[in-house]
């Protein structure tokens, strides 16, 4: 097992290094000259030579890639065209938000949807499992923009319970938490139902029945217990894209966060901040699924390593 | 295909999804032929017009005319969506059996792209081509093609692999026919099922995209009518009328769950083994 475990983290650095790769010849990618793009179509010769420079393009792109990726380790992500501030500090300001948007829904999504899912396929079949599956249809299909703007108009336009945007306390988060986590409570109800449906057509099910276990215990205990340890993976597998599609969210409610500031240089053609953030977000996902697919394996052992 | 024809309509939901997704893709396909009002025209003495039979959705902040735009934004969110998926689709289908199907070098190099555009946890990838390309309607395409080619090929490479064990294939080879003639004879035909129903379900995330890029100003660009960019610009005025952007959202949203159903549907009557996979 140990084995395995080195194996899927030299794993884990090979893509990191593929997506550092990526993350780099992206600005070498955009059509036209990077430093006029940068810089806007009225940028002097004088500053043009001179950013031309400062990225070191007129050197070999090996040569370029290695002085770039040297830079990143330090943590100069360069500077933000728009902002004139450091990448890494926009990125560091911004992105603790996001995460605890994540984070939010994520747990919230867990406890509902698993909720969800357990009752989904102990009633298999019946009404409710039926108005349940509806729900997490609707709940995986409705933009998470539409999402956030409903609760608007019902929460905060019209009850005033919550405040419309910006996040000076945690109300602010209440309702992107939720609109996050709607869409992820359909998918873990989806995940934990068809788990518990393969757990609980299962011999030794029968067999605590039969022995007259509770069927409370049968549910909760002997069945979740097997059913769980896919759930809880197929959880920490989705948490990377709840950082990306965290964007929309923080849009709607105007939070400061990492994707809205992805955005937003996006828009402005902000190429190192665009760098920095993309780069920090896809290695998150990357070292998250690692970490999530490590553990999986720990915690189940019928799980054989070599393939 | 009768007997998939009969095992489609067995379920109810599947049908009645199918009909209303080809009734909703019709009207917004054909909009031009029977709507004789300009989406982008503006008329600014009748603004936030409510319901009426003149403008049976009412109108928008400027005047527009929102059944319209509706339509016309359909137009533009389903051209997109089918287009990119369909041209994605083509290029995740050819990677995946060059990749399955020759194994080697080509595999490995296929897998670790495929590996590589799974690394961009989900809108980030459409958000990374738009940064490189620029945003408007045919790079939101690209952006859109881009993002289902990984899901495709992976999934194709899967089929090419179980497919190629199969003794009728070893037969073929040991007959003489060429790689080619295998592949398009025997490999795909087998693989297609699962392409179709795959194109169905990406659809539905294929909309979702294409409304999300839109909506955050990096897809298609004002005045231009499209679901998500109806919705954000919507936005300003939510407070005192939110209709113009509850419209399109239930539009999307009722789409893309027509999508999902319709491709629940056809993977049960196409393949009756995958049945609740």
């Amino acid at each position: 097992m140990f084995k395995y475990v080195v194996k899927r983290f030299l794993q884990m650095l090979v893509m990191l290094f593929a997506l550092s790769v990526i993350v780099f010849l992206m600005v070498r990618l955009i059509p036209g000259d990077p430093v006029t793009m940068m810089l806007g179509q009225g940028a002097g010769k004088e500053a043009i030579a001179a950013e031309r420079a400062r990225l070191g393009l007129d050197y070999p792109l090996p040569q370029q890639y290695v002085m770039w990726l040297t830079n990143v380790f330090h943590g100069d992500f360069g500077t933000s065209i728009t902002t004139h501030k450091p990448v890494l500090t926009e990125i560091v300001r911004r992105y603790p938000l996001t995460i605890i948007i994540a984070v939010g829904s994520t747990a919230l999504s867990a406890v509902v949807g698993i909720a969800f899912g357990i009752i989904s396929s102990v009633y298999h079949g019946k009404l409710a499992d039926n108005i349940l599956m509806f729900v997490s249809l609707f709940a995986v299909s409705t933009p998470s923009f539409f999402l956030a703007i409903l609760l608007l108009i019902i929460f905060s336009v019209t009850l005033k319970w919550f405040p419309s945007g910006g996040a000076s306390s945690w109300v602010g988060l209440v309702l992107p938490i939720i609109t996050l986590g709607m869409q992820e409570v359909g998918y873990i109800t989806r995940i934990t139902r068809s788990a518990m449906l393969d757990v609980l057509g299962e011999d030794y099910i029968r067999t605590s029945r039969a022995r007259g276990v509770a069927e409370h215990v049968v549910i909760c205990v002997h069945a979740l217990k097997n059913a769980i340890i896919p759930v809880l993976t197929s959880i920490g597998l989705r948490f990377g894209s709840l950082l990306a599609g965290a964007t929309l969210v923080e849009t709607v409610f105007s939070l400061a966060g990492i994707g809205r500031l992805t955005v937003d240089a996006v828009a402005g053609r902000d190429y190192p901040l665009i760098q920095g953030c993309v780069l920090i977000l896809a290695a998150t996902f990357v070292i998250v699924n690692t970490v999530v697919d490590v553990l999986y394996t720990v915690a189940d052992p019928r799980i054989e390593f070599d393939s | 295909m009768k007997e998939i024809v009969q095992r489609f309509c067995r379920k109810r939901m599947s049908v009645v999804a199918g009909v209303m997704l080809i009734l909703i893709i019709a009207a917004c396909a054909f909009a031009p032929l029977y709507v004789h009002v300009d989406p982008l025209k503006q008329n600014l003495f009748n603004t936030y017009a409510r319901p009426s039979a003149e403008h049976l959705l009412g109108t928008d902040n400027l005047g527009r005319d929102i059944l319209v735009r509706l339509l016309y934004g359909g137009r533009s969110s389903l051209a997109i969506s089918f287009s990119g998926v369909l041209s994605g689709t083509a290029v995740g289908v050819i990677l995946g059996v060059i990749a399955g199907y020759f194994g080697g070098i080509a595999d490995t190099l296929i897998s670790r792209l495929i590996d590589v555009l799974l690394a961009f946890p989900g809108l980030l990838l459409a958000i990374v081509v738009v940064a490189i390309l620029g945003s408007g309607e045919s790079n939101t395409v690209v952006a859109i093609a881009i993002f289902s080619i990984p899901t495709v090929a992976r999934m194709v490479r899967g089929e090419v692999l179980k497919i190629r064990s199969a003794d009728y294939i070893a037969v073929c080879k040991v007959m003489g026919e060429s790689s080619a003639r295998v592949i398009v004879r025997h490999v795909i035909p087998n693989a297609i099922s699962q392409i179709i129903v795959n194109v169905t379900l990406q659809l539905g995330t294929a909309i979702l995209t294409t409304s999300a890029l839109s909506f955050l100003g990096l897809g298609v660009q004002p005045p231009a009518p499209e679901w998500g960019a109806m919705l954000s610009s919507a936005r300003d005025v939510l407070r005192s009328y939110p209709l113009p952007a509850v419209v399109p959202g239930i539009a999307i949203t009722l789409v893309v769950v027509c999508f999902s159903l319709v491709g629940d549907g056809l993977r049960d009557a196409l393949d009756p083994r995958l049945k609740n996979a």
